[in-house]
């Protein structure tokens, strides 16, 4: 992909049962209320600098244009609505025609207290030996 | 410094005939041919960019197509090819013109070729590779 190299584009479908008042509340969540930064590719990202140019919601974002330190600044995106509502309908219908059943889980994923953290690349300076 | 895209098409009697290198030379053109079909005993068909002053290509192409080629400008489309197409929206920022563009409440991507200058950004950037240019 342009920029990032060799990339894998995949969709996942998954189906989230709402099983309580809880699960509800956290899916019912409005895009205006899906928060995000916005990070600097040139800089923020790659060398951990600095931080986020402000943060901005999915209402914004997906209003085609965000302002960014007072400029008008397009928004695009790179994962697909409209493929991602094709793949919940399939899996709705399974659901529907039961063939997608509720099952125990077989393990749980690792939640916000799991205490997993993720290891930032320590990026060590090459150095050419001169002969 | 002017580019352009033409087509030459060479009658039998001028296959033979060096247009291209003769008009490099005489009105100093830089040419980068895209497509030749020339067979012996035949019509050809040439597809090139030639790059120069605008005065310079102005006389050139009448030169060339009064000794007998016909001389068309190139039409390049980008076409989109939809079952490629994952509408992820890689292209929308990209198009100078928005010919490609998202409804903002289906998120879906269109593309109006009407709009489209064909400068051929969307090409690499599209992931499934859903962006062609035909000429």
């Amino acid at each position: 992909m342009y920029g990032y190299g060799v990339s894998l584009q995949v969709g996942l479908g998954v189906a989230i049962p709402l099983l309580d008042e809880e699960m509800a509340r956290f899916t019912g969540v409005k895009d205006e209320d899906i928060v995000a930064p916005i990070v600097d590719y040139s800089r923020n990202y790659p060398y951990s600098e600095g931080g986020p140019l402000g943060q901005v919601n999915y209402q914004e974002l997906k209003s085609g244009q965000i302002t960014v330190n007072g400029k008008e600044v397009p928004t695009g995106s790179l994962s697909s609505y409209p493929k991602a509502r094709e793949i919940a309908k399939i899996l709705k219908d399974w659901i529907g025609t039961g063939h997608f059943l509720l099952s125990e889980p077989a393990q749980l994923l690792p939640s916000a207290d799991s205490g997993l953290t993720f290891k930032p690349l320590i990026e060590r300076p090459t150095q050419e030996e001169v002969v | 410094m002017a580019t352009r895209r033409v087509v030459f098409h060479y009658p039998r009697r001028l296959i033979d005939a060096p247009v291209v290198s003769q008009i490099a030379r005489t009105y100093n053109l830089e040419f980068n041919i895209l497509r030749a079909n020339i067979t012996p005993q035949s019509e050809g068909l040439m597809v090139l960019g030639l790059e120069g002053s605008s005065e310079d290509l102005d006389k050139a192409l009448a030169w060339v197509q009064q000794q007998g080629v016909d001389v068309q400008p190139l039409e390049r489309n980008v076409v989109r090819n939809e079952d490629h197409c994952t509408q992820c929206g890689a292209c929308v920022t990209i198009c100078p013109t928005a010919a490609l563009y998202k409804d903002s409440q289906t998120q879906q991507v269109y593309f109006d070729s009407d709009k489209c200058i064909a400068c051929e950004l969307c090409v690499p950037a599209c992931p499934p590779r859903a962006m062609a240019v035909k000429f």
